[in-house]
């Protein structure tokens, strides 16, 4: 897995002079310079790829979606007028969530289609894709298909949320942006995102606390899905 | 602030910095959360999940694949010039999508260019002088001749632009307007000059031959319109039209004097001879914007008319003119002869009408039959008709008819009926 986070993995220097860096950076991307646009791609890759995973319910989705995103940037970067962080993070989740909401569209349109042959030993199938590495011990098709089902619970629950819920907890987990950080990407103040933060945990415990049987209620319970970890 | 909002934000960032500086499994997260606040332990907990959920972490592949997607996308992207040429970025869908504010400009620049449009469409239709859009499409056309660069745009638009008058004298002579009328007249008049002037500065040759023939056929076509308006104007507007019917070299009578020769005696008939050019048979004394119903004799270019003339006593100044059959009109002011009582049209002085209040004395002579009516008296072998409510005395053979509240008398001999009312002199 290609993990990131901000404190730890950025690829951007986290120094007080972070800000002017990466408007250089966001310029070098206008001019669609590769190195630029790699070190942006790599920085937001974690972050969008996350929104779009916890939109949609299989992960081969949510890497074309994804992919989709960041094709959509390249060819619009040199139009953005933003030049600071929170700006260019605000705006690429916005292509995300435009492309989310495009998906679910088409999806709308095209018939229910009902696989004939079980998914769980598929190669292409979203359950193992979605959370069991091919190398992993725990091949169990019943914990797949328990880890599948309750992620698929997370994402329902996720967009039950409002947008911006959705945003502080991309911005907050995913991204590991500060609170300040979120406000200015969402314009919001830093009381109203820590409100909006614990509205968004808080409405998502009792949305899984729903839809989860009694003995996978408690969030303790529910980490570490399928047992990866 | 409620406080768990505050709480649970403390202890998210608690975590992240425990939990990823030192790359923690999330299995050890209990142990790391104090137990004080379970509701934001729970909360916290729920955060990490979604964090560390397996379903959100990217593959290395894809993320490598995607990579070297986008940077090929991205150099096909620089490969394609032209498709991103300046004319592209500025294309106005571009902007509009990128430039909001533009966005608006352009939509207020269409609209205003649409309006002035429109009012200008509709104002190079407007004929009617009062309209308020006649000043635009008068400026309209003074723009346009201004910005034409040569004489012969020039030349062609003064022509062009006399033609508009011409059908908007038409429309003014059918509304009745007098003033509309005869300012459009003179706007002709002076267009057509700009015409002449226009094709004067062209160079000689083909050009100018062409132009100076277009201007014949205008004026020709222009007499015949403004004759053709003629019946239909009062004698004011008559004046002025025959007037430009002169310039535009048309057939029109001329006065060059006119001449009073007054009776030799009381109560006989004043002779006005009018001499001029183009006086046609048949044409009508006017005098002072009245036309008498009395015909004349031409010869030899002079016109003579007899007239009961009744002065006020004083000389004074006269509009006489001539009215031909055709319609023109032609005038001139003179000084005429000094009378009393008033000036009538007819042979016989004594049958002219008086009118009024007055006690003006009305003489006929001749041999007619006379008829008298009301309170007049008649004596002699006329049957002199007098209405009124006057003291009439009739005398003699005339045919004269007498209307009025005067105390006329009337005597003579005379043939002559007489329907004048004096509407001028008299009353």
């Amino acid at each position: 897995m290609f993990s990131w986070r901000r404190t730890s993995g950025s690829h951007i220097p986290d120094t007080g002079n972070r800000s002017s860096i990466f408007t250089l950076l966001l310029d070098s991307a206008r001019r669609s310079e590769s190195e630029a646009l790699s070190t942006l791609y790599r920085e937001f890759l974690p972050g969008v790829f996350g929104y779009i995973a916890t939109r949609v319910p299989d992960r081969a989705t949510a890497e074309d979606l994804t992919s989709e995103v960041f094709l959509k940037m390249v060819e619009g970067i040199s139009q953005l007028r933003t030049s600071d962080e929170a700006g260019f993070a605000a705006w690429i989740l916005q292509i995300a969530r435009i492309s989310v909401a495009g998906y679910y569209r088409k999806r709308e349109k095209l018939p229910v289609h009902v696989p004939l042959e079980a998914t769980s030993g598929d190669k292409e199938g979203g359950a193992e894709s979605l959370t069991i590495p091919a190398s992993h011990p725990d091949s169990d098709p019943v914990r797949w298909a328990e880890a599948r089902d309750e992620w698929n619970t997370t994402v329902k629950a996720i967009n039950m949320l409002t947008e911006e819920q959705r945003q502080v907890l991309v911005g907050r987990l995913l991204l590991g942006y500060d609170v300040a950080t979120v406000a200015r990407m969402l314009g919001k103040n830093d009381n109203a995102v820590k409100a909006l933060q614990f509205r968004a945990l808080h409405s998502l415990q009792r949305l899984l606390a729903k839809k989860t049987p009694p003995d996978r209620t408690a969030p303790m319970q529910m980490q570490n899905p399928g047992g990866v970890r | 602030m409620n406080p768990l909002y505050e709480h649970l934000n403390e202890e998210l960032e608690r975590q992240d910095n425990s939990i990823w500086s030192a790359h923690t499994s999330p299995d050890l997260l209990p142990s790391l959360l104090p137990a004080s606040d379970q509701e934001v332990n729970e909360l916290v907990a729920l955060a990490r999940h979604i964090q560390l959920a397996s379903a959100v972490q990217v593959d290395s592949d894809f993320a490598e694949k995607l990579e070297q997607k986008m940077l090929v996308h991205n150099a096909m992207q620089r490969l394609q010039p032209s498709q991103r040429s300046w004319w592209n970025r500025l294309s106005p869908h571009r902007l509009m999508r990128t430039r909001p504010v533009f966005a608006v400009a352009l939509t207020g620049c269409l609209l205003l260019v649409l309006l002035t449009c429109g009012i200008l469409m509709v104002s190079s239709q407007v004929t009617n002088p009062n309209n308020p859009l006649y000043a635009l499409n008068q400026w309209e056309q003074n723009v346009r001749i201004s910005l034409s660069g040569s004489p012969v745009g020039r030349a062609t638009l003064d022509l062009q632009f006399a033609n508009d008058r011409l059908n908007t004298l038409t429309d003014l002579a059918n509304l009745s307007d007098a003033q509309a009328y005869e300012q459009q007249l003179e706007k002709l008049d002076q267009q057509i000059k700009n015409a002449v002037q226009s094709i004067n500065q062209v160079p000689a040759g083909a050009q100018r031959d062409q132009l100076k023939s277009r201007l014949a056929t205008f004026e020709i076509q222009a007499r015949q319109v403004l004759r053709g308006l003629l019946p239909r104007l009062a004698l004011v507007e008559r004046l002025a039209t025959t007037v430009t019917l002169a310039d535009l070299g048309g057939s029109v009578p001329h006065l060059q004097n006119v001449q009073f020769i007054s009776p030799s005696h009381s109560g006989g008939q004043t002779t006005i001879i009018i001499t001029g050019s183009d006086l046609e048979l048949g044409a009508h004394l006017v005098i002072d914007g009245q036309v008498m119903g009395v015909s004349g004799s031409l010869q030899n270019g002079v016109y003579t008319y007899m007239v009961c003339w009744n002065g006020n006593g004083k000389q004074q100044s006269y509009n006489i003119g001539i009215l031909n059959p055709d319609g023109t009109f032609a005038q001139i002011t003179i000084l005429g002869p000094s009378g009393s009582g008033g000036s009538g049209s007819g042979n016989s002085c004594g049958s002219v009408s008086s009118k009024g209040n007055g006690n003006g004395n009305s003489k006929s002579k001749g041999n007619g039959n006379g008829n008298s009516k009301g309170n007049g008296n008649s004596k002699g072998n006329g049957n002199g008709n007098s209405k009124g409510n006057g003291n009439g005395n009739s005398k003699g053979n005339g045919n004269g008819n007498s209307k009025g509240n005067g105390n006329g008398n009337s005597k003579g001999n005379g043939n002559g009926n007489s329907n004048s009312k004096n509407r001028i002199h008299g009353k």
